[in-house]
């Protein structure tokens, strides 16, 4: 199930919080964690009732990693339980993620012929392995206690973060979960969660979707390109990702605040970032922290001299290339990252560290610096993404050649042409039919618009700092209300069918 | 203590107006779709807004259940340009289209038994049914309607009808469209789902169209392709047998003559042959089928300009049909529908001998042809 449906916005919702605040409210507290894992479990296996056995799977025999621990104590115990947990989280991972991807190399490779099995991917296997793998290993370094079965059930399937994360951490959420004051209905969260859960909805449904539409166009004729169409389509994918990813966490995080459960943010306005590594600060921050505290800080940190610095780095890259998704275009974006960071690393000694939120009245020369700072990390963030996209990396290196072709053939208009806007339909509708010579020119504004509204979205406060500072007026209920209408009503569409042949 | 109060009221106030203003919206948003019903799911259409019909995986099942009518026209994107009134001056009926682009029979007899369905107090006066050879060989088990189409218009459950009825391109498009097309524009209501006006018809564009099989490959055998045609026959038959009140009229449209050299190379002739022979013979034998057969018009369908590409021809060429439907000609029968076909498999093999080499040799398009 998606946040953004109605399914999920009008009944499956409700029916959670008024069954999760009712059963609390009569104090049957077990019996309301176990019905918000019975909805969990809905909400899941409603894309694939298959997927069901792979999560229970996953979710009891780290459980019972957790129970023996209780039983052997001992240094040799616990170091073969955490690699007995390592190897069972990913090679649950291994299996359903990359066993395809590595046939194929294998296949390449040797000129073999192994049958691919063509496995389906359980959603959000990559957040719940990692989020379990982090708890595993805290146990076997004892930095978590053995928790109540219902507790722990519900820290990995509690359904807003279940399926696009934020990873969150046993420590983060379980507390929450143990502490009964929170298990009462609370307006300020309330008013809180439906401001998150809106703002990252319109994010999501109105401007990832909308340039999406450019997006899909221009990766599908990336042949038909030229610099300035490449250039656009590029910049809108960065807008696109950010959208879609940050909505949809905004709309994680603002459940949780309708049933009182804090969830971490995972973004904190990335594009403003002076530096790859400060974008790795502010972009899908829990995943950064779960690679640093699990990988990069274990192999060394930046304890080890510069060259294992920029070895441990990346090593953490490169995984979370592949983290992202079994090809090698994942890998190659997340080895660009890698050498963005290391670069970084070796300019950071050298000179002076602008940080991001200087409160002292910095110098012009010093904010002039920052600017030019920011527009380069976003340039290559925004490049990097193309392999993050493309399908292969011949597309990606495809769409470099056409980027840095220095031609000009008009593809810019067909990619606005692709991405209809209902909202001025009666104005395209006209046109077409009583002045077609300028309806490429009102399609181009309008997507220019969307795109503008997007850059201006991005130039301003993080969403959390926009709930935090609403003033709760009537006005503000309206907007929301106006912004949420729109965002439902654009859930569902009418489709073109464009067959022809008969 | 006092601030945070306030902060608390301010708040509980903020969430009873999101929830009235927020219903109070999409409560005004689903009144106006099911006042208005551009898919026309609940009603035919009120007052005096038009019968504006574009679009037919969402329209199609609406105008059946919903619209008064007493004859149904079926068939495919080459039946989208009759005018539904060319019906209805020539055989005295009030007709509407249930189309479905690149149908299956599974899929027309689908909306026939629907129409019947819906009207089961009066029954159906005629049904005139395009029947496309494709069709008779397409998948016999296939499901209709299946998920790639608007099922919530489809189905009974009023639950999903949310997908509609809070639907941005539904309000923002379709209903001004409605209005558009009612108000401001001279819009022919027997035009449902017509498309030629947007479209060239002319030799080059058809040939433009057309990408020949590099070579010919030996004909299928009955064995690969009797099972399943004879299968929707079968289902075309029941229907016919199941309603004597009703004058059904199967009607063969005209493909080009590149639509029988595709056939002949891709070894598919005897098949569409057999599949028109069968359906013939099997038909006849009810007094309530008609069936013209304008496939072998030679005139007609070596003249690429009535062509838009190899098997959609013009609204003239439509027009045409009806007018020859009410003579009365083109008519098969028991005794001359084997002449006629043979009359095809000549005709189809004089495509390949004589017509086809004006614009082919040796599988290539001759230089300033197209």
């Amino acid at each position: 199930m998606l946040f953004n449906s109605y399914l999920f916005i009008f009944l499956f919702l409700p029916v959670a919080l008024i069954g999760w605040f009712f059963l609390n409210r009569i104090e049957k507290y077990k019996l309301a964690q176990a019905f918000l894992f019975v909805m969990s479990l809905w909400f899941y296996a409603y894309f694939d009732i298959s997927y069901l056995s792979v999560i229970l799977g996953s979710c009891f025999a780290n459980y019972l990693f957790s129970y023996l621990l209780t039983k052997w104590e001992s240094p040799g115990a616990k170091k073969g339980m955490m690699i007995a947990g390592c190897v069972v989280n990913l090679g649950i991972l291994g299996y359903f993620k990359y066993f395809d991807f590595f046939l194929e190399n294998l296949n390449v490779l040797f000129s073999a012929d192994f049958t691919l099995k063509h496995i389906l991917l359980p959603l959000g296997i990559s957040f719940f392995t990692f989020q379990q793998l982090s708890f595993v290993i805290d146990r076997c370094k004892g930095k978590a206690p053995h928790y109540d079965l219902l507790d722990y059930l519900n820290f990995v399937t509690f359904f807003p973060q279940l399926i696009a994360g934020p990873i969150v951490l046993h420590s983060e959420l379980i507390p929450q979960f143990q502490d009964r004051k929170k298990r009462r209905f609370d307006a300020g969260g309330f008013a809180q969660g439906i401001t998150f859960f809106v703002i990252g909805m319109g994010k999501k449904v109105l401007l990832a979707d909308t340039l999406a539409k450019a997006v899909n166009y221009g990766f599908g004729e990336i042949g038909s390109l030229d610099s300035l169409s490449a250039a656009f389509v590029a910049l809108a994918f960065t807008f696109e990702l950010y959208f879609d990813f940050s909505g949809y966490c905004d709309m994680a995080v603002g459940i949780g605040k309708m049933f009182r459960i804090e969830i971490p943010d995972n973004f904190n306005s990335p594009y403003k970032s002076a530096s790859v590594k400060e974008f790795w600060r502010r972009w899908h921050m829990t995943l950064g922290r779960f690679f640093t505290t699990y990988v990069y800080i274990p192999l060394g940190g930046n304890r080890k001299g510069k060259l294992r610095t920029a070895v441990n780095t990346m090593a953490v890259f490169l995984l979370s290339g592949l983290w992202h998704g079994a090809n090698w275009t994942f890998v190659f974006w997340g080895f660009l990252h890698g050498l963005g960071v290391s670069v970084n690393n070796l300019f950071q000694g050298r000179k002076k560290r602008i940080r991001p939120d200087e409160s002292e009245n910095p110098g012009r020369a010093v904010r002039i610096g920052r600017h030019l700072a920011q527009a380069a990390t976003f340039i290559y963030v925004c490049l990097a993404f193309v392999f993050f996209r493309s399908d292969t990396m011949a597309d990606g290196f495809l769409f470099f050649q056409r980027l840095l072709s220095g031609e000009y053939n008009g593809s810019i208009w067909a990619v606005a042409d692709a991405v209809p806007i209902s909202e001025i339909y009666i104005v395209t509708k006209a046109l077409s039919m009583k002045a077609p010579q300028f309806l490429s020119a009102v399609n181009m504004a309008a997507l220019m618009t969307v795109a503008l509204i997007g850059a201006v979205a991005l130039s301003r406060k993080t969403t959390r700092k926009m709930v935090e500072n609403s003033s709760w007026s009537n006005g503000a209920a309206l907007r929301i209300a106006v912004l949420f209408v729109w965002s439902v009503l654009s859930l569902s569409g009418v489709s073109t069918f464009l067959y022809f042949n008969f | 203590m006092e601030g945070e109060k306030e902060l608390l009221q301010k708040q509980k106030r903020f969430i009873r107006n999101f929830a009235i203003q927020s219903a109070m919206l999409l409560i005004l948003a689903g009144v106006a779709v099911i006042v208005f019903d551009p898919f026309f799911h609940y009603h035919k259409p009120v007052g005096s807004l038009k019968a504006v019909v574009t679009k037919a995986e969402y329209q199609c099942i609406g105008t059946v259940r919903n619209f008064d009518y007493d004859s149904i026209l079926l068939g495919s994107s080459v039946a989208e340009n009759y005018n539904n009134r060319w019906f209805d001056e020539a055989f005295g009926t009030t007709t509407i289209k249930g189309i479905k682009s690149s149908a299956a029979t599974v899929d027309l007899i689908w909306y026939l038994k629907e129409a019947f369905e819906a009207k089961k107090d009066t029954g159906l006066k005629e049904v005139y049914y395009s029947m496309d050879l494709f069709a008779l060989s397409a998948d016999a088990e296939k499901v209709f309607p299946d998920d790639s189409l608007p099922l919530y218009l489809y189905n009974d459950n009023p639950a999903d009808d949310v997908n509609y009825i809070w639907n941005k391109d539904v309000i923002c498009e379709h209903i001004p469209y409605l209005l558009a097309m009612t108000y401001l524009d001279d819009y022919d209501e027997g035009t449902s789902y017509n498309w030629a006006q947007y479209k060239v018809f002319s030799k080059e564009e058809t040939l433009s169209h057309y990408s020949r099989p590099e070579k010919a490959v030996p004909m299928l055998t009955e064995e690969d392709y009797k099972r399943n045609i004879d299968k929707n026959i079968s289902l075309i038959e029941e229907v016919v047998k199941a309603h004597p009140e009703t004058t059904f009229r199967f009607i063969y449209p005209p493909y080009s003559m590149l639509w029988w050299d595709a056939a002949y190379r891709n070894g598919e002739t005897e098949q569409n042959l057999y599949a028109a022979g069968q359906a013939a013979e099997r038909l006849l034998a009810y007094e309530n089928a008609e069936l013209y057969y304008f496939q072998n018009d030679e005139e007609l369908i070596t003249d690429l300009d009535h062509y838009m590409d190899t098997v959609h021809f013009s609204d003239e060429i439509n027009h045409v049909i009806v007018e020859r439907m009410k003579e009365g000609k083109y008519k098969l029968t028991k005794d001359n529908y084997k002449q006629e076909l043979e009359k095809m498999k000549k005709l189809s093999e004089k495509i390949e001998r004589e017509y086809i080499k004006e614009y082919f040799e040796d599988g290539r398009m001759q230089k300033g042809k197209k």
